[in-house]
């Protein structure tokens, strides 16, 4: 069964695959039987009060054949969201339209860590949906145009969505705290099809502050300090 | 044995006809891959390290294939050697190494360098369309006793045979993959690969066989069973290279061994 879930599509992985548990932030790869499409997708595991991967959250372009397909399912690839080893009073989530459902594995892991999460996200029916109670949530417009108020505060700030949520994150943390740390925010990184997933084809390699990175390997999450606008 | 080059202290011979190609599979095989194939040739490599301009998807998927485009990222030689040295010593199969076609300024150098690297067993040549390609292979050879593999490109491949020949190549591999356009929201060029470059890559294979009879040749393109390898060494290569099989399968190499033999 697929379903809408913000801008991906929900669907069951039937029978669970308890050998593709992966931490939030690491993506899988799917192929389908058939050479059409021809490179493997990134699919995202959504495994809610699950341990095994349960669903998976499909990329719009996939469901033309995702659904009707027998999916072979690998991975997990790429380097995950950094969970505090204590709990944090004042971890900030913040989401445009495009990564709001991708966040969800990140909040429970959080919420099981006993951290206090605030979600600052554009208003999207189907995330709110899925919230744990404990979780506060702010709807924001405008992510991007949001005051440094909102996540200046934040002990630990984690971000999913669009180059321009991150190059607005990045900013604003620079002029609030003037010249912030390392490891105070990570953001799931570009949008980038990774056709090997292991670092060995160089097809996703990007630029960040800290040099060209294979997005596959040592993404997707990055640090937000090493965030680089393209713009 | 299949013998690709004379030249040298060992030329280069290989076991068997399955050369695991430049791209995709990056600079380092694992062990199990290593078993299965007769040749490795690394990811194409510039002297200097090669950073892309954008953080653009650099791989678009077409019907029956894709449209990529690296942009010559690559680590620079530098690096690849410290990191892959010692990992390359330990490959018991030829190992070639793949010379990006953005660098070719410095190929000559590159080639004076790595002829001392006991590991390397060959160079592949990227030879794009627009490289003068007899000046550019005459370069390496100039610096290198190496056999040099000349990658030509399936668009006029006699021409480009030709000049590699003249140049000092050793053998062919034919080829390089054509290049494309796609026009949507925004243009996006690159190179072809995928089952779709198969008969083109047949055909300039054909006419190379027919025109520089003798000549070592190397079949590429599109190449994703053992029922496509077959088809290659029908037509008259000695040796085909498995691309982004690998990319779309992780298991091709299995089937295509198994099916082989």
């Amino acid at each position: 069964m697929t379903v809408s879930a913000g801008t991906f599509f929900l669907s069951q992985v039937n029978p669970p695959r308890a050998d593709l548990h992966a931490a939030p932030g690491q993506f899988l790869l799917a192929t389908p039987p058939t050479l059409d499409p021809y490179l493997p997708r990134i699919v995202w595991p959504f495994h809610l009060r699950a341990e095994t991967v349960d669903s998976v959250l499909l990329p719009p372009d996939a469901t033309n054949w995702a659904r009707s397909e027998q999916l072979q399912l690998r991975g997990p690839y790429g380097h995950p969201f950094t969970i505090p080893d204590q709990p944090l009073r004042a971890i900030v989530l913040a989401a445009d339209t495009l990564g709001g459902a991708q966040m969800l594995t990140l909040i429970e892991a959080l919420v099981a860590r006993e951290c206090e999460v605030t979600v600052l996200c554009a208003p999207d029916p189907w995330i709110e949906g899925w919230l744990p109670p404990e979780v506060e949530y702010r709807e924001v417009e405008q992510v991007l145009t949001a005051s440094a108020d909102l996540v200046n505060w934040a002990d630990r700030l984690y971000a999913c969505g669009s180059p321009a949520l991150y190059d607005a994150l990045y900013d604003m943390a620079h002029t609030a705290r003037l010249a912030f740390a390392h490891g105070w925010g990570e953001i799931l990184c570009r949008n980038l099809p990774m056709p090997c997933g292991i670092g060995l084809c160089y097809l996703c390699a990007c630029k960040t502050r800290r040099g060209v990175i294979l997005n596959c390997k040592e993404g997707p999450v990055i640090d937000l300090a090493d965030w680089q606008s393209e713009a | 044995m299949i013998e690709l080059a004379t030249i040298g202290k060992r030329g280069l011979e290989l076991r068997g006809p399955l050369m695991l190609a430049a791209g995709g599979y990056g600079n380092e095989l694992d062990l199990d891959t290593l078993e299965q194939v007769h040749a490795f040739v690394t990811l194409p490599t510039t002297l200097r390290p090669h950073a892309p301009e954008r953080a653009i998807p650099r791989v678009n998927d077409l019907h029956g294939g894709v449209l990529w485009n690296r942009e010559g990222a690559n680590p620079g030689l530098a690096t690849v050697l410290h990191e892959q040295r010692r990992a390359w010593r330990r490959m018991r199969i030829p190992l070639i190494l793949t010379l990006a076609s953005e660098g070719v300024a410095h190929w000559g150098e590159i080639a004076a360098r790595v002829g001392r690297v006991e590991a390397i067993s060959g160079l592949e040549l990227e030879l794009a369309e627009g490289i003068d390609v007899q000046a550019a292979t005459a370069q390496v050879r100039a610096q290198t006793d190496l056999p040099l593999l000349a990658r030509i490109a399936l668009e006029r491949p006699l021409e480009a045979a030709q000049g590699a020949l003249e140049g000092g190549a050793d053998a062919l591999v034919v080829g390089l993959e054509p290049r494309g356009v796609e026009i949507g929201a925004q243009w996006w060029s690159g190179r072809l690969a995928g089952p779709f470059c198969k008969p083109l890559a047949l055909r300039a294979l054909y006419d190379v066989a027919e025109h520089f009879p003798g000549t070592p040749l190397v079949g590429a393109g599109g190449i994703h069973t053992s029922d496509d390898v077959r088809a290659f060494l029908e037509i008259g290569a000695r040796a085909v290279q498995i691309d982004t099989a690998v990319w779309r399968n992780p298991k091709a190499l299995d089937e295509i061994t198994n099916g082989l033999k």
